[in-house]
């Protein structure tokens, strides 16, 4: 999971973020157990106050369960980890589009750049 | 789902019109603070802005003030020390003991002392046993100090400028100390002109200045408010502060 964090961003928000991400991506799995709220809090080195929030607000999405007694958990609802997995791509595509057409450029173009750095990404991990 | 269990929040440190002079200088003025339980807690502020009084205050050195002072019921003093756990920013550890010497006059003096804990920290921080803080550079002796405040499981620790002599590799040991000692019936109040190093531990911010509290707020809040991180949104904040208080003395000096 992505531990880095900004300062000029509410610290929870951030967290929140990267374990949506790590969910999306299948990082951390339906079912799986996550890490204490301690354990957490030392590995992003924040206050547990704040790992405790992220949580919770994850807990609110429905994205985390927590057990009364054996702690905390990935949802098992795949659904709702599909239609996060979408709307973060959508995201993403989103901001890909706005900064290129920031610059400039056609669909057409865009299309053409995106395709390159696709190939591009598969040949360095063709390379390594 | 949307069981959301509003804890009443135990007040751990309640300051109510708290006022410090020093001769004829005004170190704290009319300083009110309720500070909750399971709290980090960063104490900032320019220079002379009375943070260090402040800390100086809930550590039992100065018995005289105006205002009222209370840590978990009770006045700072002899009857507090157990349950506070103080880090100067200027050593006062004897200089020609031996820290297995120090280490036993902490058991002696403070019954939650973790003797195994200070032997831990002690090994990461490279010091011997036998070594006497005359021996030792001032980084060493601030790393000293640090290990025994730690060491103790307090409710309340006061730590004036935790990493500031520390080298930088130190630091993060610091910071994973206090992310560790952390617990939901202490509180920790650090003082420090590092904010940037530190900030993300906090879970708000006090900001003295001129012995006034002129911010005491949730420190996500202010990053969302400012867009920025605590550190630059502090600078704004004194910034601020200062332009208004010209303004105040301008008016009163034309009155």
């Amino acid at each position: 999971m992505d531990k880095s964090l900004q300062d000029n961003m509410p610290i929870y928000m951030q967290i929140m973020d990267n374990v949506r991400k790590a969910i999306a991506s299948g990082e951390l799995k339906p079912g799986m157990r996550v890490a204490s709220v301690r354990e957490l809090a030392g590995e992003f080195e924040v206050n547990p106050n704040t790992m405790q929030r992220a949580l919770n607000e994850l807990e609110r999405e429905g994205l985390l369960i927590s057990e009364r007694t054996s702690g905390r958990f990935v949802t098992e609802d795949v659904e709702l980890i599909r239609e996060l997995r979408m709307q973060m791509a959508n995201e993403a595509a989103k901001r890909f589009q706005k900064e290129m057409s920031v610059l400039g450029y056609s669909k057409n173009e865009m299309t053409d750049f995106f395709l390159k750095g696709l190939d591009d990404y598969e040949q360095t991990i063709e390379a390594s | 789902m949307n069981r959301q269990l509003k804890l009443v929040e135990n007040n751990l440190v309640k300051i109510k019109d708290l006022t410090k002079i020093f001769d004829s200088v005004c170190a704290l003025n009319g300083v009110s603070l309720d500070i909750p339980e399971g709290r980090i807690i960063g104490l900032l502020g320019p220079n002379g802005g009375g943070k260090t009084t402040l800390i100086k205050i809930l550590a039992g050195f100065y018995a005289e003030y105006g205002g009222c002072v209370e840590i978990n019921g009770m006045k700072p003093g002899a009857d507090t020390k157990a349950i506070v756990a103080y880090l100067p920013d200027k050593s006062g550890l004897p200089m020609d003991m031996k820290i297995k010497d120090l280490i036993n006059v902490y058991k002696t003096f403070f019954d939650d002392f973790d003797e195994e804990k200070c032997q831990r920290l002690l090994d990461a921080f490279d010091l011997q046993p036998e070594q006497m803080p005359k021996e030792m550079s001032k980084g060493m002796i601030d790393k000293l100090q640090i290990c025994l405040t730690m060491s103790r499981n307090a409710r309340l620790y006061l730590l004036d400028e935790p990493i500031g002599g520390v080298d930088v590799e130190a630091r993060d040991h610091v910071l994973d100390l206090i992310i560790e000692n952390f617990n939901p019936k202490g509180t920790m109040i650090i003082v420090t002109h590092l904010v940037r190093d530190i900030e993300r531990l906090f879970d708000s911010v006090i900001v003295l200045q001129k012995g006034e509290v002129i911010i005491y707020e949730d420190a996500d809040s202010i990053r969302a408010e400012y867009n920025s991180s605590l550190e630059d949104a502090l600078k704004e904040i004194i910034k601020d502060e200062t332009r208004k208080d010209a303004t105040r003395n301008m008016e009163a000096d034309q009155n």
